[in-house]
């Protein structure tokens, strides 16, 4: 019976303190990018937020950056694709398949963005990307050089 | 009593005066502080908010999108009844503007038959990609076009349509258009000929040379243009929502307090939160205009409705698309027609999300017709039943009663009539 008062005496306490630590702040309602840009809210990411990608067997690394800035849902644009191969070297003859998917919803990407153009040193335009929905996304794109083929995962969240 | 039921006594009669403090101070999170948000809350407040609709892009294949003459000639055809083949149906027939630019209706009628879907709002979808509850067009002119010839609504033609702008509006059309065909040789020119007319209409079409056809499918285009030119004035207007988003943007809690209840707030907490509706009524217009089928099977009588698989092939299909020769576009800015999304189990039996604003004044509800009202539409919701065909996107809530009274009380603060100069709303002065 103690030891019951004293698991429900911590539990009211715990739901006091906790409740203290979500009282209203006046902090603006807008998330900051890394370069301390204001980013909007409801599912948005910095243009140059990813990492760069290498693909799974190591043989290609992907450097995307979206030329919208900040990339936000529901707008129609365009990423840059840069492709080394493992090493360092521009791939200048890639074919690139891209998809995207969010895995929790077990739907993909509401468009289908293809590359329209090879701008040279490795670098390749990827026109229809658009977002529809805040959260986790799954971005690959499969590399075809040199009769060799690998993919690349990109794991991104929209805020 | 023993020492120790004392001490339970007094250890709860501590913990719950805690418990009181917090309540009333406005610090317990959900239940108790309907006006505390967090930093991320407040985000997606902000981004639902009609301060952040961004000014209406231009629409590139419609060159008179914005010429006020194409509007004011687009709005004396919405509501002329002469663009339908028995001079009985107007536009403002289903889109009329004392109910939101809807009917009421489950599915429209106007006396020649039940058309297959329900009628949809027209105020915003200037911002749309695609129209239609499938996506089927991709422009709102494009989109105008359609129901002029379909037999369950306008029931007329093209060629029938271009006589009747030689004869009562050759003068605003020739300002902006250019010169009219001369279409008066009814034996090149048969008064009534359309590809979707009857067998008669049909046949006479098919009778006629291509050039002659092309010279009737520009008058027919530009008619929807004109239509587009005044449809695109009709923007949603301001809600008791963006206000309170502004008081939460400010932090304004005695603001927040005049303008939302507690149960208002706690259905906004809701709808941005465990409810998951954010995930596609996103946005300052409630909508991600993409496609998302919620497991809506229909009534009986219905035919097998496949939504956007078949609308997106129509869409790519459509003579009067972005890409097509009657569009003003250059075919590099038709990103949404040239990146269009075919295939995939998603798009089978899947419906354009709506708009939520003004929600309240727009039932029946659904690409059907099938949700009487907003207490219908919230228990389909906490449901959320296998779908045919394709998969459903919902995942059931197994909200209790007072939640979804919460969230139907926060859809009602999105009414708001439209934001459009009141000589839009009537029929324009002769």
């Amino acid at each position: 019976m103690f030891r019951h008062t004293i698991s429900l005496f911590t539990l009211s306490c715990a739901l006091f303190f906790f409740a203290a630590c979500t009282s209203p702040t006046a902090s603006p309602a807008a998330d900051t990018g890394m370069d301390g840009m204001s980013m909007p809210g409801g599912g948005s990411m910095a243009a140059d937020a990813l990492p760069p990608a290498t693909s799974t067997d190591g043989l290609f690394t992907v450097t995307a950056t979206s030329q919208m800035d900040p990339v936000t849902i529901n707008t129609i644009h365009s990423w840059l694709l840069h492709v080394q191969t493992g090493d360092g070297v521009d791939v200048t003859d890639a074919r690139i398949d891209v998809e995207g998917s969010m895995p929790a919803h077990s739907h993909g990407l509401p468009t289908t963005p293809q590359i329209t153009e090879n701008r040279g040193n490795g670098n390749y335009l990827l026109e229809g990307m658009k977002f529809n929905m805040a959260g986790s996304w799954v971005i690959t794109a499969t590399i075809t050089a040199g009769g060799q083929s690998d993919t690349a995962v990109f794991d991104l969240q929209l805020k | 009593m023993k020492k120790s039921s004392l001490l339970t006594v007094a250890l709860l009669l501590v913990s719950l005066t805690g418990l009181g403090v917090a309540a009333l101070s406005g610090w317990l999170p959900g239940a108790s502080a309907p006006h505390a948000w967090s930093d991320e809350q407040r985000a997606i407040i902000a981004s639902l908010s009609i301060d952040t609709l961004p000014p209406l892009p231009p629409d590139p294949s419609n060159r008179v999108g914005d010429d006020s003459r194409a509007a004011e000639l687009g709005h004396a055809l919405f509501f002329d009844a002469r663009f339908s083949g028995d001079d009985a149906v107007a536009c403002a027939s289903c889109h009329q503007p004392d109910r939101y630019f809807t009917d009421g209706l489950v599915r429209a009628d106007v006396g020649r038959g039940t058309t297959k879907r329900h009628t949809p709002t027209i105020v915003g979808t200037a911002y749309n990609a695609w129209f239609y509850w499938d996506g089927r067009r991709d422009s709102q002119w494009a989109q105008a076009l359609t129901p002029l010839e379909a037999a369950v609504e306008h029931s007329g033609t093209r060629a029938q349509y271009a006589q009747r702008v030689a004869a009562f509006y050759r003068q605003p059309y020739e300002a902006i258009f250019g010169p009219l065909p001369d279409i008066s040789d009814p034996s090149a020119f048969p008064p009534t000929a359309g590809p979707f007319g009857n067998d008669e209409e049909q046949s006479a079409w098919a009778g006629m040379s291509q050039a002659d056809q092309t010279q009737i499918d520009v008058v027919y285009a530009n008619i929807g243009k004109a239509l587009a030119a005044y449809e695109r004035r009709i923007l949603p207007g301001r809600s008791r929502f963006d206000d309170y988003a502004q008081a939460v943007a400010a932090n304004d809690t005695e603001q927040m307090n005049s303008l939302f209840t507690r149960e208002e707030a706690t259905g906004l907490r809701l709808f941005i939160g465990e409810a998951n509706c954010t995930d596609c009524h996103n946005g300052p217009l409630f909508s991600n205009g993409t496609f998302h089928n919620i497991g809506l099977t229909g009534t009986p009588d219905e035919v097998l409705d496949s939504g956007r698989i078949d609308g997106a092939s129509q869409a790519r299909d459509d003579p009067f698309n972005c890409l097509g020769d009657f569009s003003d576009a250059p075919a590099p800015s038709c990103q949404e027609l040239r990146f269009i999304k075919l295939e995939g189990i998603e798009l089978r039996g899947a419906f354009k999300t709506p708009s939520l604003r003004n929600v309240g004044q727009t039932a029946p509800y659904m690409h059907n017709g099938s949700l009487a009202d907003l207490d219908a539409v919230l228990v389909h919701y906490n449901a959320a039943p296998p779908a045919f065909p394709g998969h459903s996107d919902l995942l059931p809530l197994d909200f209790t009663a007072e939640q979804l009274g919460a969230l139907k009380a926060f859809l009602l603060t999105l009414n708001g009539q439209p934001n459009v100069p009141a000589e839009l709303l009537q029929p324009p002065a002769k």
